[in-house]
């Protein structure tokens, strides 16, 4: 799975971005563009809205390209605007009333599109993965995504949500405990009874 | 005593910057407590899985017209910033006024009618008397203030009616197109009779589009 720091930087390319020129603008939006939207669509599982946040993310990227400094940062620089619009979704009014679900059992938040896919027993791994990550809620999901994956610190996690490091610590904690649960009750075998008794 | 979830995440994350201390109390717990390392290895390997994880559904391909979307909405911001043109400041003293009689009808709570939103901004006699350039230029000033208001509106809910995201969705896609068409050398270098339509038809659109983003808006608001 590629991620956006690991991507070769081109600094002739940003200069020639940043010069303005629409074949470059062009060519960060096709090198970055996929790395990115992993990203999005791990913290946002709503993929429409996944889609909107991922194009909101690269016009500001190349609105603002000319305020990038080091031109080796691009990846580093393009998470960080993807990350931060995410989590303002996730802090808005809207999210929290449509998820209020994550408040109160901290526990399925599926959608019905997941109780769905969850009907195949024969599921590898790698999906079992998928499904348990994001059953977790946005919060601790972004928390763990960004800590175990994209090697981000507590410190840039706790910054990113405008709170401390301490915070992301407890989060990526809680969301292992909560991941353990999910990959070791297979959720695969959950009834729709068994989803219903755990609000 | 057995370490803590938060412990062993934290000897692992040491142990993989090559930071961790073998010897301190955590590790030699580990080396003598098999349930504990089996635990150990199960963060560690989780981790691994997470970075092999497939990649989400939808994320693996770039959607078919992304670029152009991305494109046509970096065109109109730089047509917004590069379009007040000499003589606009002259034009910007009528715009101004205009923009002041049209944001008191908005704003004063009145019923309007579509069909009245709709209407050029800047009324027949005014862009009559006016030379076509300063014409273009109270346009561009009426188009950058509509997109202000629309930029003042809340923003749009997660839910909404899908009739209402239609029509919002297809007024901003036809006000790119003609974003588009404004980016052409063409229209640019020529005179502003080729430009001044193209104008009329984008502040007729964002009219709409504030009068359907209001609606939407005083939907949700009475809805709470």
């Amino acid at each position: 799975m590629i991620r956006l720091t690991d991507i070769d930087s081109d600094p002739e390319l940003v200069a020639r971005a940043q010069a303005g020129e629409r074949q470059a603008l062009a060519e960060i939006y096709r090198r970055y563009s996929v790395a990115t939207r992993i990203v999005v669509h791990r913290l946002i599982t709503q993929r429409g809205l996944a889609e909107d946040l991922h194009q909101d993310t690269f016009v500001e990227v190349l609105q603002r390209l000319g305020e990038l400094r080091d031109p080796q940062a691009l990846g580093a620089w393009i998470r960080s605007i993807a990350v931060s619009k995410c989590l303002m979704h996730l802090r808005s009014p809207w999210h929290r009333s449509a998820v209020w679900l994550d408040q109160v059992a901290d526990g399925w938040t599926g959608t019905a599109e997941q109780v769905h896919t969850d009907k195949y027993p024969d599921a590898p791994t790698g999906q079992k993965l998928d499904r348990a990550l994001r059953r977790l809620s946005a919060t601790a999901r972004a928390v763990v995504w960004l800590y175990d994956v994209e090697e981000m610190t507590h410190e840039e996690i706790g910054q990113s949500f405008g709170r401390t490091a301490s915070f992301s610590k407890s989060q990526l904690v809680r969301a292992h405990r909560r991941l353990r649960e999910l990959l070791d009750n297979d959720p695969e075998k959950l009834t729709c009874t068994q989803i219903s008794q755990s609000f | 005593m057995h370490p803590d979830l938060a412990e062993l995440l934290s000897l692992r994350d040491r142990l993989l910057s090559g930071d961790g201390p073998p010897e301190s109390p955590a590790a030699q717990h580990l080396a003598g407590c098999a349930p504990c390392r089996l635990e150990f290895e199960r963060l560690q390997r989780l981790r691994v899985a997470m970075r092999n994880a497939p990649v989400p559904l939808g994320a693996e391909r770039l959607p078919e017209h992304g670029w152009s979307a991305v494109s046509a909405r970096l065109g109109r911001r730089e047509s917004q910033l590069a379009w007040p043109r000499p003589g606009w400041r002259m034009a910007g003293g009528l715009a101004g006024a205009l923009l002041v009689a049209v944001g008191l009808a908005f704003f004063s709570g009145r019923t309007t009618h579509r069909a009245e939103l709709t209407q050029p901004v800047v009324s027949a006699s005014a862009a009559d008397s006016m030379p076509p350039g300063d014409e273009v230029a109270a346009l561009v000033a009426e188009s950058q203030r509509l997109e202000s208001v629309l930029a003042a509106l809340p923003a749009e809910p997660t839910v909404a009616r899908a009739g209402t995201v239609f029509t919002a969705a297809g007024l901003e896609e036809r006000i790119e197109w003609i974003d588009f068409a404004l980016g052409e050398r063409s229209v640019r270098q020529a005179d502003s009779a080729r430009a001044q339509p193209l104008w009329q038809q984008r502040v007729d659109l964002l009219n709409s589009l504030v009068a359907v983003r209001y609606a939407q808006a005083r939907t949700v608001s009475l809805s709470y």
